[in-house]
């Protein structure tokens, strides 16, 4: 499954890459939503794992700029982050986010949670 | 007619005014009741608070006028906020300043006049409070001290409303620190409890003994940190008031089994059981409460119960219906908790001596958040303890009919 992760904290992105490791995923991490936009149009990602708080442009502009591109309208977006009182959980789901994987997240279960979000999405 | 002089603090003063974020605001009883007495102390039909704004004159308060503010120029306000005594003009009529003033010669008819200034703390004088008559007269010595007196009223209010709003400012800079704090700890932590986690995990390359439980250590103070941040941020949350509830109608019995699954995986860390007591009676009861907010409060009690107690004690949840309120009981069968703590308990950042068990410390946090999440819900929150016998903790809640 072709993953697009953006995240700013370069540690973060590397225990993410070890998590994920030999769990069937084709990823491509971005540091940035700026860097994000860039690599999405040619990856044609089937599911982003998107930072809510990041300099520059944060989560929820990135998921608005990233539903502009074609092919991406529908693409399962899941927020990663450490806001994750219920107003605020509320809130990424109305702007468009499948889920919110609250910070910090396990790392021996993420690919589950990822397959699990997919799969009841359908 | 002769117009005011600008006070010479005048930008000062006006800055104080805007300060107060009070220019049209609605009217408000304290006010209302301040123009109220001056009226009837002073036997004048028409009572105001004045504010003197740039360009008009503004009433927080109006009684006997319905009009909210005239212009400036002619407000006989303007020139009692030039001196620090109480501004009289018996007769309108006979003196030159007022003469041919508009609101002399035409509705409401100021012929009477007397404002005691409104001095603020740093000597700004903001407006009056002023009573008015349309047929000339006289102030008795006792009715102008109750009219300042009642101007010193109405400057104590707008001295708590500067303070109401300055403190409302520091309690919103408080939260947002607080949400920024949790987030920037939060984001480290992700990364320390990611990698110890990964590392234990690591099946390809077993840590020996030794590395093993140096990083079991790290592991569970890193979930132990989290625990604090989490902690600590849902208590700044209830003491701002933003706590928010989402109520619905529960099964006790139902919402007991939960806590029980939730807590299973604890208790066998802590080699202990556990088991639900409930009488057929009580399997049907409802309370209307937020079933998130008590699982929590149940994982708390379940949890430092299983701690607390020795090892191979099978803690007990019990549900009881006892009149109006559906109670929910654990009990451990553990040392208890002597008189001198038993005070404590619900305080924030006690700890109790806990002789027989700190391999799994809390944050001690948890039974304050508690009391705070059951009483905002319209419960009670208790514990009974005999040293060396038993502990109950419990909470109460209404039942719907």
């Amino acid at each position: 499954m072709k993953l697009l992760y953006v995240e700013d904290e370069a540690d973060i992105r590397t225990i993410a890459e070890f998590a994920l490791e030999d769990e069937g995923f084709e990823i491509v991490f971005c540091e940035s939503g700026e860097q994000a936009l860039a690599r999405a149009p040619d990856f044609q990602p089937e599911v982003i794992l998107l930072d809510v708080m990041m300099p520059g442009m944060d989560g929820p502009t990135t998921l608005k700029n990233l539903r502009q591109i074609p092919g991406l309208q529908g693409t399962p977006i899941i927020f990663l982050t450490a806001k994750v009182q219920p107003d605020e959980i509320k809130g990424f789901i109305a702007l468009g986010a499948l889920a919110v994987i609250a910070k910090p997240f396990d790392p021996m279960t993420l690919a589950d949670q990822i397959r699990s979000i997919i799969d009841a999405h359908g | 007619m002769i117009e005011a002089d600008l006070p010479s603090d005048e930008d000062i003063r006006l800055n104080k005014l805007y300060e107060l974020d009070i220019l049209d605001t609605i009217e408000e009883q304290a006010y209302d009741d301040l123009t109220k007495l001056a009226a009837e102390i002073c036997q004048t039909p028409i009572a105001l608070v004045s504010l003197v704004d740039k360009e008009r004159q503004w009433f927080k308060s109006h009684h006997g006028l319905d009009a909210r503010e005239t212009p400036r120029d002619i407000a006989f306000c303007s020139h009692a906020i030039l001196d620090d005594k109480v501004f009289i003009i018996e007769d309108s009529s006979k003196d030159e300043r007022f003469f041919d003033n508009p609101l002399a010669t035409g509705a409401p008819h100021v012929t009477f006049y007397a404002g005691a200034p409104l001095i603020m703390s740093d000597q700004r004088k903001l407006g009056t409070l002023c009573v008015i008559s349309d047929t000339p007269k006289q102030l008795t010595t006792s009715q102008k001290e109750a009219l300042s007196a009642l101007a010193r009223q109405v400057v104590t209010q707008l001295e708590l409303r500067l303070k109401i709003k300055e403190l409302k400012q520091l309690d919103h800079a408080k939260d947002e620190f607080i949400s920024m704090a949790s987030h920037e700890l939060r984001t480290p932590l992700t990364s320390i409890y990611g990698s110890l986690s990964l590392l234990l995990n690591n099946s390809k390359t077993p840590l020996n003994a030794k590395q093993s439980s140096l990083i079991t250590i790290a592991y569970r103070n890193s979930e132990r940190l989290l625990s604090l941040v989490n902690d600590i941020l849902e208590l700044s949350k209830i003491e701002s008031g933003l706590l928010k509830f989402e109520n619905s109608s529960l099964n006790p019995a139902q919402l007991v089994n939960k806590a029980l699954e939730l807590n299973q995986a604890y208790c066998t860390e802590c080699n202990t059981k556990i088991k639900f007591i409930c009488t057929d009676e009580c399997k049907e009861l409802t309370v209307f409460a937020d079933e998130q907010r008590l699982l929590q409060v149940l994982s708390n009690f379940i949890s430092n119960a299983a701690k607390f107690t020795f090892d191979g004690d099978t803690v007990e949840l019990r549900l009881k219906k006892e009149g109006n309120y559906a109670v929910i009981e654990v009990v451990d069968h553990g040392p208890g908790i002597t008189i001198e703590q038993q005070k404590l308990v619900f305080m924030k950042f006690k700890q109790l001596d806990a002789p027989v068990n700190n391999k799994l410390p809390g944050t001690g946090l948890g039974l304050n958040i508690s009391k705070n999440i059951i009483e905002l819900q319209n419960g009670i929150i208790g514990f009974e303890s005999i040293p060396k016998t038993k502990t109950t903790f419990y909470f109460k809640l209404p039942l719907v009919k």
